[in-house]
């Protein structure tokens, strides 16, 4: 139960910081000293126009559903190598698609990027029973020795 | 309650009691306390600091009171580099505290810097009794950039503001000032026929740039729908700033006589700058609202001077123009 309950924080944890770490890396990546693109991200947190905080929240809602889901999913004991499987493939599908749409938006040039933010968790939201069927039948199909 | 099952709703009532701070704190930021952290930064900040404080301050409304005094303080010098986003903020959040703030203003006969011109130009149509003292500044020989478009901003549409773009529009050379020009003639094509001519002399100018904008802004003037068929129609449904640029641009229309009914649903707005503003937009329209009289008159007593001052103005114009 011990790991379980450290797999949900993590996920949270991570749900929320990878909307920061990829805004501070895009800009880091454009030029921008580290310092400074840490300062300018915390002046972000609530600023109209920028609102990083309200994003970082939006963004960590595919991970907290995925989070409970695994809380409740992995509980029984003993837990199945399948389960562990399945939510390792849908929290890696998920990370994936997020980091690929956050720096894609970030990085864009276009006006209208950021209308990515909304649509992002659904997505990820989307991917991640995919990912889940795709960790269990890995398992499933791996040559027993 | 096996203890396994304690644990899971131990960690879920965290993470529910998390996200409910987290919720919390980002609806806190948008309202008193986020102005006050934004003022304070507005004291404290370095210039670049100071300014992006001020400029988020204007999307808090009537919610960013807090932040009134502050923006008062730092008005008294209004060649503050802060001032004219502080101005911009403060006729969002508390119309009344700008007007006073202008009138008082305009009565020290400030030194005209683009600074100051720009304060006036922020506070837009509230500071439209100080239209004579920032229209002195037309006269002067150096190109002040901010001139026109504060005077455009505060609602002076006059003859010889139009001059003053006609003369700019003839530099010899392709000028920033004669660029600044194109743009005014842009924001003012809403008068349609009182720019017409000098804009279709400019179709013919060298410039590729010039020429091409002048046909731009020909073309909005020709196809310029009547307001039934236009975006603007029911306006007074729609959030606060596109009530303001609603107003702003009936102002200048010929025709916004069309839009009578929504003009006269917004004297009763809850908003102290809508109701202002539609009283500014029925003055500028002139004598063929005359019917409205008796709505202006009403507003005579309304609680905010603001409001009964424009309505007072609006009333004298309307009764003088024939």
């Amino acid at each position: 139960m011990k790991r379980v309950t450290v797999v949900f924080w993590t996920t949270i944890a991570f749900g929320f910081a990878v909307s920061p770490l990829v805004a501070i890396g895009a800009a880091t990546a454009k030029g921008t000293p580290f310092a400074s693109a840490v300062s300018e991200f915390m002046g972000h947190l609530f600023e109209p126009g920028y609102n990083e905080f309200l994003i970082a929240l939006f963004t960590s809602l595919p991970f907290v559903a995925g989070a409970v889901f695994l809380m409740f999913h992995l509980a029984a004991e003993p837990t199945p190598l399948g389960r562990w499987a399945g939510v390792a493939g849908a929290l890696c599908t998920g990370t994936a698609l997020a980091l690929w749409g956050l720096i894609a938006i970030r990085m864009s040039r276009s006006s209208t990027a950021s209308i990515g933010y909304i649509f992002l968790p659904f997505e990820a939201l989307f991917v991640m029973p995919i990912g889940y069927v795709a960790g269990r039948l890995l398992v499933k199909l791996k040559p027993v020795n | 309650m096996t203890s396994r099952r304690k644990i899971v709703w131990l960690n879920l009532s965290i993470l529910g009691i998390l996200l409910a701070v987290a919720i919390v704190v980002y609806a806190a930021m948008q309202g008193p306390l986020g102005a006050r952290v934004y003022a304070r930064t507005l004291r404290e900040g370095s210039p670049a600091e100071r300014l992006k404080a001020a400029t988020a301050l204007e999307s808090f409304g009537a919610s960013g009171r807090p932040a009134v005094p502050l923006l008062l303080e730092i008005l008294q010098n209004p060649n503050d580099r802060a001032a004219p986003a502080c101005a911009r903020a403060l006729r969002e959040i508390d119309p009344q505290a700008a007007y006073e703030y202008v009138t008082s203003l305009a009565e020290r006969k400030p030194s005209l810097s683009p600074t100051v011109i720009d304060v006036f130009g922020n506070l837009g149509p509230i500071a439209w009794r100080a239209i004579p003292l920032v229209r002195t500044a037309l006269g002067r020989s150096e190109h002040i950039r901010q001139l026109l478009p504060a005077l455009i901003d505060m609602g002076d549409y006059s003859d010889e503001v139009i001059a003053a773009i006609v003369a700019d529009s003839r530099d010899s050379a392709y000028s920033v000032k004669k660029w600044d020009a194109m743009l005014a003639f842009d924001r003012l094509s809403d008068l349609g026929a009182r720019i017409r001519p000098d804009v279709e002399r400019l179709t013919s100018d060298s410039t590729p740039a010039v020429s091409g904008q002048a046909k731009m802004i020909l073309a909005k003037i020709a196809d310029q729908p009547s307001y039934p068929l236009s975006g603007l129609r029911g306006f007074p449904g729609q959030m606060q700033t596109y009530q303001e640029y609603a107003l702003d641009r009936l102002s200048k229309q010929a025709r916004a006589a069309e839009a009578l009914p929504d003009i006269l649903t917004e004297l009763h707005s809850k908003s102290v700058l809508i109701r202002f503003m539609a009283a500014w937009t029925l003055m500028h329209i002139g004598s063929t609202v005359r019917s409205t009289l008796p709505q202006l008159h009403a507003l005579e007593a309304d609680p905010n001077s603001l409001v009964r001052d424009g309505a007072a103005d609006a009333i004298h114009t309307i009764e003088a123009s024939r």
